[in-house]
């Protein structure tokens, strides 16, 4: 135990006054508050934004005059995404998402994309998850690869095997010293990070906030562990310091920056799923094949008595609507399998990776994952259900063989009394994804075992 | 000097670096060009696809009023994205997709094998090229040799870029090859040249990173130190300035919020215009007034008494028409007034916006990678010049779409008047098309020069920094 102690303090005398604990220090101290400060004031100009587009389409809605009503046969009303200030630790899906998505007659569809700063579109910002995913992962790496192998090459690590500490008690400690030296860093900035966010104008009481903060921090951990890890064992491997550090950084790459990225073109090569806009295409034109049916079946109807036609019309009508909403549900739904099964074979090859894993897990907690997205939409769905009772299914537009056209609503509609759209709040502690933490912790356990293994097995002479 | 390079070379052929460094590049790149090409091809029949149904939709049911989405298909893919991804990887150019999975995780291209691996590489093959030597002793060896140390060093530099030629050449090769092979990538000479321009670029690239590589051995003592700077130079200047430059320009220049923008916009275009047009109004009748007093007294009448006024009375009847006239006069003017205005306010954003690009990519000049970015992207046409031309090109499509709209509208009216034509089904095959003119390639290699000169640059301060280094460096 006392050998233990020595030797992690040892590590962390060494690394205390080294630079790489400073420029990492810097690094961190400098990049994580300020880009948590940053992207919360982003989120308060988009929340803000968001409730008055939201308002102004309400207004725009009900402001429709009855003939507008009728000659708009696409008639609409967007809902807007709400953001929510826990982004502020990842960007998420925020700049592609659809800031707003249209609500139909027919179903849902995504509306144009967030305006974005064209330099952004090329580099992308810099929030928490970017910092910690490349940067703490690189420096993990760089305080762990030479870590056995310079003791090996001064020559220190026979004296010390040939001493009475135990050699799991040897790695323990390098582990325990090393990684002290990368989670103090992350913790501190961390912190400072929280403060700035608190000074920002941001309660951090609310919406589980600190909930999150704290899983967040966890997973970090987790995942600097593993790369730390890593580091150690290449240095048990290795003979040199040199080949340490060249193994190493090719083990970084392919983890951090390959595997993840190649996951989505795997994906998109094992499972196609055509644009969203071809599919829209192809409702349109099934739903005007059924509106030029519809209109036939019509014209027999407003031939006859205009005092009857009325009761005929419905009669006539209703197989045809459902008809089309059942066309356009099942398009929409087949779409929807496919480019699920396209993203779980993504995020499942990479989560193959530490950094896969990591992503996948604090966008989640961030609310700017794939969950949050698939919950707007289903919120906008049952929104569409209630819309489509309330208005849609109240004005009619029929457009009969010859060019004709018949419009017209129930007198029921009101449009005052159209309900206005409101998203359930993100609970207070999304769905847990344990698997990508387990994944973590496998990869370090793993890590950890084999640097164990490696050091036992070693042949000092 | 040339001895001292190719000694180098000959050493380095047999470390795991080297070897470790090649078989990493050519796979990276194999892997990535392949898949880039593929995505390309089905790019291109989903485009292909988008156009049928689309022509199949106009024909369909073509009202004037519907083809505003259709003629907004969007360009088809590029050839170059399968070396270049650029700004086409944002839902920016196929819209519709709005996927997040590629923001989640972006997909490696060219850029980012060379902007990321090759700087690495080039660091990796000459952090040690002189702390690694003079810890084994052999500095002082050559020290000894007749060649002055600016020589040396440019002998190392040239030795160490000698070895990362091959892992480069080797890559760029492979790069090209699969792209021929990859059928569905039609490259024209015009793409040839754009590709060569871009490795091009890349190998100044490389130089500078081996430079800097050079540049830090000389200023450390041991290749442990030596590595850990290099790594932790190549942290700032390949991942912490690309994506911080952005960042703080906008801190710099912040922009108003769009929304809040729109919501002016929509302000001047309703309710001040409203009451810009009445006092316009007013004032022209307070005019008509001065100058004919049949108007004071038509304009005096209770609104339901005017038509039988004017039928009545034939001054009147003339002066109901001034009115009128004056009237719309005033609205029209009205309109116009506002209108500029609201352009003006969007040109005022669009301003400074560009203000802002400006500044960062200013700002992000401080390293060599987003200047190798740029002058990918903009032989790709997937940068942001291209953005521009788009937009330019849009704009002038849409003036002469809506003239075609507006002419085609006016000759359907004069054949049957009664008729809303707006919403009944015509025949549109002779609607204009958005074709995208792409950019000579001369104008794109003028554009993108300045990239090679920051590259040269920085290849040249970093060769001058080892120089001077190394000119008072301890060899023992």
């Amino acid at each position: 135990m006392h050998a233990l102690v020595t030797i992690a303090r040892k590590e962390i005398q060494e690394s205390l006054l080294s630079a790489r604990f400073a420029l990492l220090l810097v690094l961190a101290l400098v990049l994580i508050p300020a880009s948590l400060y940053t992207n919360y004031r982003s989120y308060e100009v988009r929340r803000t934004d968001q409730m008055e587009m939201q308002r102004r389409s309400m207004e725009q809605l009900k402001g429709l005059s009855a003939t507008q009503l009728f000659t708009n046969p696409d008639l609409q009303v967007d809902v807007y995404l709400p953001p929510v200030a826990s982004s502020a630790f990842a960007s998420g899906f925020q700049e592609a998402h659809p800031r707003h998505v249209v609500v139909g007659r027919h179903g849902v569809e995504y509306g144009a994309p967030l305006e974005v700063s064209p330099s952004l579109g090329l580099f992308g910002g810099i929030d928490y998850l970017f910092v910690v995913q490349l940067l703490f992962s690189l420096f993990g790496v760089l305080l762990s690869f030479d870590t056995i192998t310079r003791e090996k090459e001064a020559g220190t690590l026979r004296s010390i095997l040939a001493s009475s500490v135990s050699r799991s008690t040897l790695a323990a400690g390098k582990f325990l010293g090393g990684f002290t030296m990368l989670a103090l860093p992350l913790v501190i900035a961390f912190l400072v990070g929280l403060l700035a966010l608190a000074l920002a104008g941001l309660d951090l009481t609310t919406g589980g906030f600190l909930v999150r903060s704290t899983w967040i921090l966890a997973s970090s951990l987790l995942y600097v562990a593993a790369f730390f890890l890593m580091g150690l064992l290449v240095s048990t491997l290795t003979r040199t310091t040199y080949a340490a550090l060249v193994v190493s950084l090719a083990v970084w790459l392919l983890a951090v920056l390959v595997l993840p990225r190649s996951a989505l073109l795997v994906a998109r090569i094992a499972r196609p799923v055509e644009s969203r806009q071809a599919v829209l295409l192809e409702k349109t034109a099934a739903l005007a094949d059924i509106e030029r049916a519809k209109g036939q079946a019509l014209q027999s109807v407003y031939d006859q008595d205009p005092e009857t036609w009325e009761e005929a019309r419905d009669e006539v009508v209703a197989p045809f609507e459902r008809q089309a909403a059942e066309t356009a549900r099942r398009l929409d739904e087949e779409h929807r399998l496919r480019v699920d099964a396209q993203r779980g074979l993504a995020l499942t090859v990479a989560r193959l990776s530490p950094t896969g894993s990591l992503v996948s897990f604090v966008t989640e907690m961030a609310g700017t994952g794939l969950t949050a997205e698939r919950r707007f939409l289903t919120d906008a769905e049952s929104y569409q259900e209630t819309l489509y009772r309330e208005l849609f299914a109240k004005v009619f537009m029929d457009n009969l063989p010859g060019g004709t056209i018949r419009m017209g609503a129930d007198p029921s509609l009101d449009l005052e009394a159209v309900p206005e759209f409101t998203s359930n709040p993100p609970a207070p502690l999304p769905s847990l994804r344990i698997v990508d933490l387990a994944i973590l912790a496998a990869w370090s356990l793993i890590l950890a075992l084999g640097a164990f293994l490696a050091l036992e097995r070693y042949d000092v002479r | 000097m040339l001895t001292l390079a190719a000694k180098e070379i000959r050493d380095s052929l047999l470390t795991l670096r080297f070897q470790a460094g090649t078989v990493l590049a050519i796979v990276l790149v194999a892997v990535s060009v392949w898949a880039l090409a593929d995505d390309y091809g089905r790019r291109v029949a989903g485009h292909s696809r988008r156009l049928a149904l689309n022509e199949a939709h106009m024909a369909e049911f073509g009202h004037l009023n519907r083809t505003g989405s259709a003629s907004a298909v969007g360009q088809p893919p590029l050839p170059l994205t399968a070396w270049v991804r650029g700004l086409s990887q944002g839902a920016r150019l196929e819209q519709f997709d709005n996927d997040p999975l590629p923001v989640l995780f972006p997909l490696v291209d060219m850029t980012g094998v060379v902007t990321v691996v090759f700087s690495l590489l080039a660091l990796v093959f000459t952090f040690d090229a002189v702390s690694g030597e003079r810890r084994s002793g052999t500095l002082r060896l050559l020290s000894t040799f007749h060649l002055s140390r600016a020589s040396l060093v440019l002998g190392k530099i040239i030795g160490a870029l000698g070895t990362v030629a091959v892992p480069f050449v080797a890559s760029w090769l492979v790069a090209a090859l699969v792209v021929v092979i990859a059928s569905p990538v039609p490259w024209g000479p015009a793409e040839w040249a754009a590709a060569v321009a871009i490795g091009l670029g890349a190998f100044f690239y490389v130089v500078a990173f081996g430079a800097l590589g050079v540049a830090i051995s000389t200023l450390t003592r041991e290749p442990r130190t030596s590595a850990f700077v290099a790594l932790a130079a190549w942290v700032v200047l390949v991942l912490v300035i690309p994506n911080l430059a952005p960042f703080v320009a906008a801190e710099l220049r912040p922009l108003p919020s769009l929304t809040a923008l729109q919501r002016q916009a929509g302000r001047m275009l309703n309710t001040e215009r409203d009451a810009l047009q009445d006092r316009l109004r007013a004032e022209a009748f307070e005019r008509l007034r001065s100058e004919d007093p049949a108007v004071g007294r038509y304009l005096d009448l209770p609104r339901d008494e005017r038509t039988a006024a004017v039928a009545a009375d034939p001054a009147l009847a003339r002066a109901a028409e001034q009115v009128a006239e004056a009237g719309a006069e005033a609205n029209r003017e009205g309109n116009r007034i506002q209108r500029e205005r609201a352009d003006e306010l969007y040109e005022e954003f669009d301003r400074r916006l560009d203000g802002q690009v400006r500044l960062a990519r200013l700002l992000s000049l401080a390293s060599p990678a987003p200047a190798f970015t740029y002058l990918a992207t903009d032989l790709a046409e997937t940068g942001l010049r291209h953005e521009e031309r788009e937009k330019a090109q849009g704009e002038q499509f849409e003036v002469g779409y809506r003239q075609w709209s507006a002419a085609k509208y006016d000759a359907l009216l004069a054949t049957d008047p009664s008729r809303d034509w707006y919403n009944t089904p015509t025949d549109l095959s002779d609607m204009p098309r958005f074709v995208y003119r792409s950019e000579p390639l001369v104008g794109r290699l003028a554009a993108t020069a300045p990239w090679f000169v920051v590259l040269a640059l920085f290849s040249t301060l970093f060769t001058a920094v080892a120089a001077v280094a190394f000119s008072r460096y301890d060899v023992r």
